[in-house]
């Protein structure tokens, strides 16, 4: 074999080991995800541990534990693996249509749009769709949410404005809804504004198989589009100019997917309250392990979103033992060392 | 008649960029230098060709076609034009970046065809030895080789060079113009490369074209184009050309104060 083969079957080699490697890595991270929804399912302020669970999930002789298992803990278990996907899918697109590592649904405004919203509700009892029964503070926290989304939209339309200008008018939106948001906090009565705080710390709590449904929807509908447009996503990391000239339509699909990405952050802070991070820092964590190309990069960030936001969930029942702390709280306190350990073994290497 | 372009204007808000441009048959197999001073229009003509900024008049014509009524996927496949080195910190190994242009690019092919194809890129470009690197690490001019071969990769019909060599060391410029020579007299491609460097464009480009102020100022074979009252006009400089020992005439260059 000439030196010039063997190169290129070292080259080979190594990119389908490379390969290899990564499917490793989504498959070890489906694993974290499966452990972490059982625990899940196991703990909470009634005490029914996982060989209960575990039977009752089979065969539920008792109907206390068959209550507490598919009305409370499945939904909330859920839930939480299904919104850390979709905040993490979120964040993860728009970091790669804004070519900005800082981008989140959180600091471009939308979360705060939504929390404005649902102030809206508890402070002033106003609401959009008034017939929206139960779902009256998640309706109105979709619509704002959407609203910032669409105002973002619009910006990016108009002529010459580039992925800076509209990040700075996504933080821009952040800090006039925040104001807004501050201003409801401070006219507001009491209850109303304990109830308010309760909403903006993010909670599991509300969840139903209902939500859980649509929040199904909303995600795959959304994957599946951005799986359909990977090597164009991955090539807008290029820089515009360079996608364009590998052939992809850059305007459209910034376009589109500022609006699929508003899509899943709105119906998920909707459903849970602004839970703020796991849309940050999964995608990093996920960039980290599996590089930018979308095949691995994509599923990996919402497989990290989901793990993460599921163990948020465990660990806001097991610090302070018979109570459940919102899950806003304990998201960070997750995610923060997962994403320092990452950082410093793998620049070490 | 390969490619041709008539009464092109162009403008962006107020400022005319192209001003009624035009430009006859540029032929294939051979590189042709587009040379002009800063700001001349030289990338804006080529986002017009590949169709990245739609032109308000004028007419570009490809072996009889107009361009601008080609679907525009398929314009895309003809036309790759590689813009000027810009900075990114895409974490993709080089071998993934030649592969996402591959998979942007062409008809489906099976895997190994399109790995063997990347490892020949590679070769050809010499870089066989970045292959598992992260583009994010790279240096300028590193990252200037694996976008050149992101456009080659494509093996379009017409391949537009936004300064292609301009943050290259001195070898790497010959290396990289003299492999051009040949993939594009190889592949009998069109191929335009616009270029500071007059004497590697003299010594490489048979053809020549000189844009100044939004207009061509001059076309034709670079020997006769490329002349002293063209560099005075052009680019405010005094040209001499002066034998050298290797065959190739070489460029002194004075500013005129």
């Amino acid at each position: 074999m000439s030196s010039a083969q063997l190169v290129i079957t070292q080259q080979r080699f190594f990119y389908r080991r490379q390969r290899f490697i990564k499917s490793l890595i989504l498959l070890a991270l489906s694993v974290l995800l499966v452990i972490s929804f059982i625990w899940d399912l196991s703990s909470g302020p009634s005490s029914y541990g996982l060989l209960e669970v575990g039977a009752c999930l089979v065969d539920c002789p008792d109907p206390k534990l068959n209550l507490i298992l598919w009305q409370i803990r499945m939904p909330i278990a859920l839930i939480a693996i299904l919104v850390g996907a979709m905040l993490a899918c979120a964040g993860a697109q728009m970091q790669t249509i804004l070519n900005n590592p800082l981008a989140d649904p959180f600091t471009l405004g939308i979360s705060a749009a939504a929390a404005f919203g649902a102030a809206l509700t508890f402070v002033l009892d106003w609401a959009v769709l008034p017939v929206a029964g139960v779902y009256i503070v998640s309706v109105n926290a979709f619509l704002f949410a959407m609203l910032s989304a669409l105002v973002l939209f619009a910006i990016s339309k108009m002529r010459g404005v580039g992925y800076q200008t509209l990040v700075l008018a996504g933080i821009a939106l952040m800090f006039s809804f925040n104001a807004l948001l501050a201003f409801l906090q401070y006219i507001a009565s009491e209850d109303a504004l304990q109830q308010l705080v309760f909403w903006t710390l993010g909670s599991l709590a509300r969840a139903s198989f209902e939500k859980v449904m649509i929040c199904l929807v909303v995600l795959l509908s959304v994957f599946l589009f951005f799986f359909r447009y990977r090597d164009q996503l991955t090539a807008l990391r290029f820089g515009d100019e360079q996608a364009r000239s590998m052939g992809v339509n850059v305007d459209r699909l910034r376009l589109f997917s500022l609006l699929a990405c508003a899509l899943l952050a709105s119906v998920a802070v909707a459903f849970v309250g602004t839970i703020g991070f796991v849309g940050l820092v999964a995608p990093h964590i996920a960039r980290l392990l599996l590089g930018e190309d979308q095949r691995f990069f994509l599923p990996g960030s919402i497989l990290v979103g989901a793990s993460l936001l599921s163990l948020a969930s465990v660990l806001s029942k097991l610090v302070i033992s018979g109570a459940v702390l919102p899950i806003g709280i304990t998201t960070s306190l997750i995610g923060i060392p997962c994403f320092f350990i990452l950082i410093f073994t793998i620049r070490q290497k | 008649m390969a490619l041709s372009m008539s009464n092109i204007n162009l403008s962006y808000g107020k400022k005319t960029v192209l001003n009624n441009l035009n430009i006859a048959s540029i032929n294939r197999g051979v590189l042709t230098a587009l040379i002009g001073a800063n700001g001349t229009g030289k990338s804006s003509l080529f986002r017009l060709i590949a169709g990245i900024t739609k032109n308000r008049s004028g007419k570009i014509m490809l072996e009889g076609q107009d361009l601008d009524r080609m679907p525009s996927q398929q314009r895309c496949l003809a036309v790759c034009y590689v813009p000027q080195l810009t900075d990114y910190h895409i974490r993709l190994t080089v071998f993934e970046g030649l592969m996402l242009a591959l998979n942007l690019a062409s008809a489906p092919m099976n895997q190994q065809s399109k790995e063997q194809k990347v490892s020949d890129i590679m070769q050809l470009l010499n870089i066989s030895d970045l292959a598992n690197q992260f583009l994010a690490d790279l240096s300028g001019g590193q990252k200037q080789l694996v976008a050149i071969g992101q456009g080659l990769i494509r093996n379009p019909d017409v391949l537009l060079l936004d300064e292609p060599t301009s943050a290259l060391d001195l070898s790497r410029q010959l290396q990289v113009m003299m492999l051009l020579a040949d993939y594009v007299k190889q592949h009998n491609m069109l191929c335009i490369i616009a270029i500071h460097d007059l004497n590697l464009a003299s010594r490489f480009c048979p053809q020549m074209i000189a844009l100044h102020q939004g207009a061509c100022l001059a076309q034709g074979p670079t020997p006769t184009t490329l002349n002293s009252q063209l560099a005075e006009q052009m680019f405010n400089i005094r040209l001499n050309k002066v034998a050298s020992n290797s065959g190739y005439d070489l460029l002194d260059a004075q500013y005129i104060a």
